[in-house]
């Protein structure tokens, strides 16, 4: 058997943003190495960003929160609820465990290869913004686009730094979470509801569906058909609302497994039957 | 006075600990290399070339016996050239490092000929007694007839099996976590073809009551052996998790097809049954597990008519083995699930019908031997239905069942309630090795006692300890429990966790006692070796299944309170309480813990421990295998039946999972109201369960 | 390469690759966790440890980021008078020695109790099965937890973070 040589990685620990931005610059492919949960460096140059103090700061506005991309993920559960919306919260509590959480950042569980993560769907729907800055640019990117891109595209030598989100917490939220790693992608599945009641009307509705396979799920004629509408919600309205979802999800170019739909309509109906709690 | 054997290490006069923990930078690691097909005839091996100083190990190089054997079953060590399962050891091989010696084994392919092989001999039981009742016009009998499957089940414990073996001199020295140290040395060997008393074997306290760790523990002990004689090193051999998820044993998966027929007034008339188990390539200690599964279905009520047929199946995957249970919860989870079909059928409630048709002072047991004491059952089920306001909650959620149409569009949850009773049988059947214990009181007025089954943990050898101390009136520093070194003194393995609970204690009582009054008559140093004897009952028969099963029984009901949640398509257990009469606690801690174990893996058997083989052999994966989470285990309340008239304190270990398993699984059914047939209770089949029109069960 | 860092109270080098993990580094190199088995998936808790004061699976930090950290490991924690007074709380209400995980339970236990002082009862719940194991002890752990805290200075309640800086 031939041994071969495996050169060791080049390693790099910036400790200042303008110091990676300019590294990142003239080495682009450079690993970037957050929190460490996406294992050891693999590629011939890493740049390990746990010495920028920079990018770990969580800074709260009147109206906004902006949090470093490699804060980790238990610094935002330490805050109070008044301080970042708590369907936010709600998410992270379901990512990994209390020790995972304290080395795991917002920016890994948003750069994952080949997927959102399991933040993204909450983010998009509470309408927040990343920050990507260059040697000399910065740049800012509402997740809607994101969504509608289907994927994070950096510029050379681009970092995601910040993630901003409006402090407004919705009327109501509801988060769901189906399955684990351990679960098969036919039987995983994550639901992220926010309702705004006013006056005995849903002044506001927005639900989303993320599916591995599938990436996001969002009926928008399902959200204006609801919005507007008195609560609570008639039986009857409820059903001929999970019917037409019934046939969006029927009409897919990919279709979820029988399993998600079924969720998909449970969800749905539990979330449209608990509307009118205020 | 030191008494010394030539040639043998006594380790209270003469310790020497170095051979069991030998520096970590002297031992080579071991690994083996296995078949990745289920069948087949081997006809070559692929490998890179050998590292320097690592070596190969085959079938040829064994010096002693090629087999492997327990109780009456044997298989081979490692296969000539046919492969009985995936994941059989064909090979092994030792090194220094250990990354060049897996790196090595990961590149290892085994070239194998599809072919059918023989599969092992099967072992069947047939039993039929009493008379079956006219079921005429009339009669107003009905018949029930319900069929469940369990599924396998692993460990689940975290550490895998690492065994250390040094081959000096012609003397073998093994560390290994065993509950069966005796048969550690026997198979070490007669695989190195040395005379036992040239193997000490240093067994470590067993995590758990599992129950796993008493057959295949040896396997690998011997392996580690063979190789530190071959390349004359302290060997370690390891198995990662993932490979000791792979081949160690499970609890088998078992069938089971019964049919009762029952008077009007819910009098259990006559049951048959045909019960079927798996277990894997080899029917390792088979006939225990199978017979204790019948002794389940036929123990807990009165059968005026009963016909079981048991039968062992092989297949091409690794063997089983008593994982969770000896057997009996086999059994009992089809019984207590069928009673529940027939509570159903009769709308009578389950706990009134258990109650009515346990059996009670003056009724035969299956064996036609009378109890003489009263069966606490019926109080079991009073206090459990009592503390759970059962009986309410059972017809409250009843209805709510049948209306679950209306349920389901509003999203709500579906309740149910579950009880079960069950039993645990202390001791073997088969009886084991017999257990003798040796205590010798010396000048200084230290008490050594040679104990010959592995304490399953500290506290219950200090509580030895303190039963030693208590009885000879010294103080309990004064008392040590030597080390499992197998040699001089017979082991009477293998420890079962209800075993040790039994027998220990009376014997140092025993023991302890006779050195009181050898102590008034002789000069110290005094010796005394008892021998457990079981009372003068009659003696099992494994054939006819009549006599005295086991040391003693406990009893045990459970409920169990469940909600389903449509949305998630989980079950989310609300509460589960446990009643249980196991005699005297001698520490209610350890009692306690023992319980709360035995209902973990009940829930995960029944709910979330999915295991099983595909038609290549396969298993479905380390990564998939998920034990029960904290949102899947609420506070367990447990109680004790007080006032019992047993006065000894019996083993309870695997009361908790033999009752919580089926309670649980009467609980999702009614919450359904969906006649499911097996456990785990997956996602997918509450899904399926969900879509399925309402009805009847 | 070698890494600078503090080690259970030890300023200290330890050698190791770029590509090892922190916990591969510590029971290698350092002696630590000795025959302790690690899923490396960050799941199963066997190999926590404290970094800079935070609880973290060390099989996912890759070993070069602990450079002038500090590292306290299990063993460390064991020598501490917490360790003790914890360990004599559990002990009183009734903990029964796992061989498996009381020391990794009463590691991650006190840690997260340190971390989350208000924390409530299904939270200390939530996090005592965070480590999986098949034996009994949650319940006495949960009782533990609760004594724990109780027993602890009240924490600074109600007063929110001010605006700012976290």
């Amino acid at each position: 058997m031939d041994t071969i040589e495996i050169a060791q990685p080049l390693l790099y620990g910036p400790r200042t943003l303008s110091e990676t931005l300019a590294f990142l610059l003239a080495n682009p492919g450079s690993q970037l190495i957050a929190g460490g949960t996406s294992r050891a460096a693999e590629a011939p140059v890493a740049v390990t960003l746990h010495l920028l103090d920079d990018l770990k700061r969580i800074t709260s506005g009147d109206r906004s929160l902006d949090v470093g991309a490699t804060a980790p993920l238990s610094a935002l559960l330490s805050l109070p609820d008044t301080q970042i919306p708590v369907v936010l919260k709600e998410a992270i509590r379901t990512i990994g465990t209390s020790g995972l959480r304290n080395l795991a950042t917002v920016g890994g569980n948003l750069c994952q290869k080949g997927t959102f993560g399991d933040l993204f769907p909450v983010l998009l729907l509470l309408g927040a913004q990343l920050e990507l800055r260059g040697q000399r640019s910065s740049r800012w990117v509402s997740f809607q686009d994101l969504a509608e891109q289907g994927r994070l595209s950096l510029a050379a030598g681009e970092l995601l730094t910040k993630i901003r989100l409006p402090l407004e917490q919705p009327g109501l939220h509801f988060y769901q979470k189906i399955g684990s790693y351990r679960t098969s992608w036919e039987e995983k599945l994550s639901m992220v509801c926010l309702a705004s009641p006013k006056n005995g009307l849903l002044s506001r509705f927005r639900l989303v569906f993320s599916l591995p396979q599938l990436g996001l799920l969002r009926s928008r004629e399902l959200e204006a058909e609801l919005t507007g509408r008195r609560l609570p919600l008639p039986r009857q309205e409820r059903d001929a609302s999970l019917a037409r979802l019934a046939d969006f999800l029927a009409e897919l170019p990919i279709l979820p497994s029988v399993f998600q739909t079924e969720r998909i309509l449970h969800l749905s109906r539990w979330v449209l039957t608990r509307l009118d709690d205020d | 006075m030191a008494r010394k054997k030539k040639g043998f290490r006594d380790p209270l006069f003469d310790p020497d600990h170095r051979l069991f923990s030998p520096p970590s930078a002297e031992c080579w690691h071991g690994v083996c290399l296995r078949s990745q097909v289920p069948r087949g005839r081997v006809i070559g091996m692929v490998h890179p070339p050998l590292p320097e100083g690592m070596r190969l190990y085959g079938p040829d190089d064994i010096p002693g016996n090629e087999s492997f054997q327990v109780n009456k079953v044997r298989f081979p060590l490692l296969s000539h050239n046919t492969v009985h399962y995936i994941g059989e050891p064909l090979f092994l091989v030792v090194g220094e490092a250990e990354a060049v010696v897996r790196a090595f084994a990961f590149q290892v392919r085994f070239v194998v000929v599809p072919e059918q092989n023989e599969p092992a001999a099967g072992i069947t039981r047939f039993l039929s007694r009493g008379v079956v009742p006219e079921n005429s016009e009339g009669s107003g009998f009905r018949v029930v007839e319900s069929s469940f499957s369990s599924g396998a089940q692993d460990h689940g414990r975290f550490d895998a099996l690492e065994v250390l073996a040094h081959v000096t001199q012609g003397t073998v020295a093994v560390k290994v976590r065993s509950q069966w140290p005796a048969h550690v040395v026997s198979s070490v060997a007669r695989a190195l073809d040395l005379d036992p008393a040239k193997v000490q074997v240093l067994a470590t306290t067993t995590a758990g009551v599992t129950g796993n760790q008493v057959w295949f523990p040896s396997l690998y002990a011997v392996y580690a052996a063979l190789l530190s004689q071959a390349c004359g090193k302290p060997v370690v051999l390891r198995l990662t998790r993932q490979e000791d998820f792979h081949v160690s044993p499970k609890k088998p998966e078992c069938k089971t097809f019964l049919k009762s027929l029952v008077a009007s007034d819910g009098r259990l008339l006559s049951l048959s049954a045909q019960l079927e188990l798996q277990t894997g390539a080899w029917p390792v200690m088979a006939e225990e597990i199978l017979d204790r599964a019948l002794v389940g279905l036929l123990t807990p009520y009165h059968l005026p008519h009963f016909e079981v047929q048991g039968r062992v199946q092989t297949s091409p995957t690794p063997p089983r083995g008593p994982v969770g249970t000896q057997g009996e919860g086999l059994g009992l989870f089809a019984l207590e699930s069928h009673v529940d079909d027939i509570c159903r059928e009769l709308d009578i409630d389950p706990v009134r019908w258990r109650q009515q048709n346990a059996v009670v002072v003056g009724q035969p047991w299956f064996t036609g031997l009378v109890p003489k004491t009263e069966n606490p059952l019926r109080w079991l089920l009073a206090e459990t239905s009592k503390a759970t306001d059962f009986s309410r909650k059972y017809a409250a959620y009843g209805l709510l069942s049948a209306n679950r149409k209306n349920l389901a569009s509003e999203a709500l949850p579906l309740k149910g309630i579950g009880v079960a009773s069950a039993f645990q049988g202390n001791g073997l059947l088969a009886g084991g090795n017999p257990v003798h214990l040796e205590g010798r009181l010396d000048e200084d007025g230290q008490l050594s006692l040679y104990i010959p089954l592995v304490s399953p943990n500290e506290r219950q050898s200090e509580l030895w300890k303190a039963q030693a101390a208590a009885t000879l009136q010294i103080p309990q520093t004064s008392v040590r429990i030597c080390p499992v070194f197998t040699g001089e003194h017979p082991t009477g393995g293998p420890s079962l966790a209800s075993r040790a609970f039994e027998m220990v204690p009376r014997l140092i009582v025993q023991t302890c006692e006779a050195l009181a009054q050898k102590r008034l008559k002789q000069a110290l140093p005094v010796t005394v070796k008892s021998v457990f004897r079981r009372s003068k009952t009659p003696p099992w028969d494994s054939e006819a299944f009549t006599g005295q099963p086991f040391l003693s029984f406990s009893w045990c009901s459970a409920v169990a309170e469940v909600q389903v949640i449509p949305h998630r398509a989980e079950v989310e257990i609300v509460r589960l309480t446990l009643v249980v009469d196991a005699g005297p606690r001698v520490d209610e801690a350890a009692a306690r813990n023992a319980l709360v174990e035995g209902a973990q893996m009940a829930v995960g058997w029944a709910l979330t421990e999915v295991f099983h083989f595909d038609v290549s052999g396969h298993d479905s994966g380390y990564h998939r295998y998920r034990l029960p989470g904290p949102r899947e285990l609420p506070p367990l309340a447990i109680r004790f039946l007080e006032g019992s008239k047993e006065l000894r304190p019996r083993g309870l270990g695997n009361l908790g999972a033999h009752a919580m398993a089926p309670a649980l699984f009467n609980a999702i059914r009614q919450a359904l109201g969906s006649s499911l047939p097996s456990i785990p209770v997956s996602r997918k089949m509450l899904d399926e369960a969900l879509r399925e029109p309402v009805g009847d069960l | 390469m070698k890494v600078q860092l503090i080690l259970n109270g030890d300023d200290l080098a330890l050698s190791g690759e770029p590509r090892d993990s922190l916990f591969a580094v510590l029971q290698q190199r350092a002696g630590l966790f000795p025959e302790r088995v690690c899923c490396e998936q960050g799941d199963c808790g066997r190999c926590h440890i404290l970094l800079d004061g935070k609880e973290v699976p060390s099989c996912l930090i890759p070993f070069f980021q602990v450079r002038e950290q500090e590292v306290v490991s299990p063993e460390g924690f064991q020598n501490t008078e917490e360790y003790r007074q914890f360990r004599a709380l559990l002990e009183e209400e009734g903990l029964v020695h796992c061989t498996e995980c009381t020391e990794v339970q009463i590691f991650h236990l006190f840690s997260f109790l340190e971390q989350f002082p208000q924390a409530d009862a299904e939270e200390c719940r939530l996090a005592i099965g965070e480590i999986p194991c098949r034996c009994g002890s949650k319940p006495v752990l949960e009782r533990g937890a609760r004594r724990w805290l109780a027993s602890r200075p009240w924490p600074v309640v109600g007063r929110e973070v001010p605006r700012g800086h976290h």
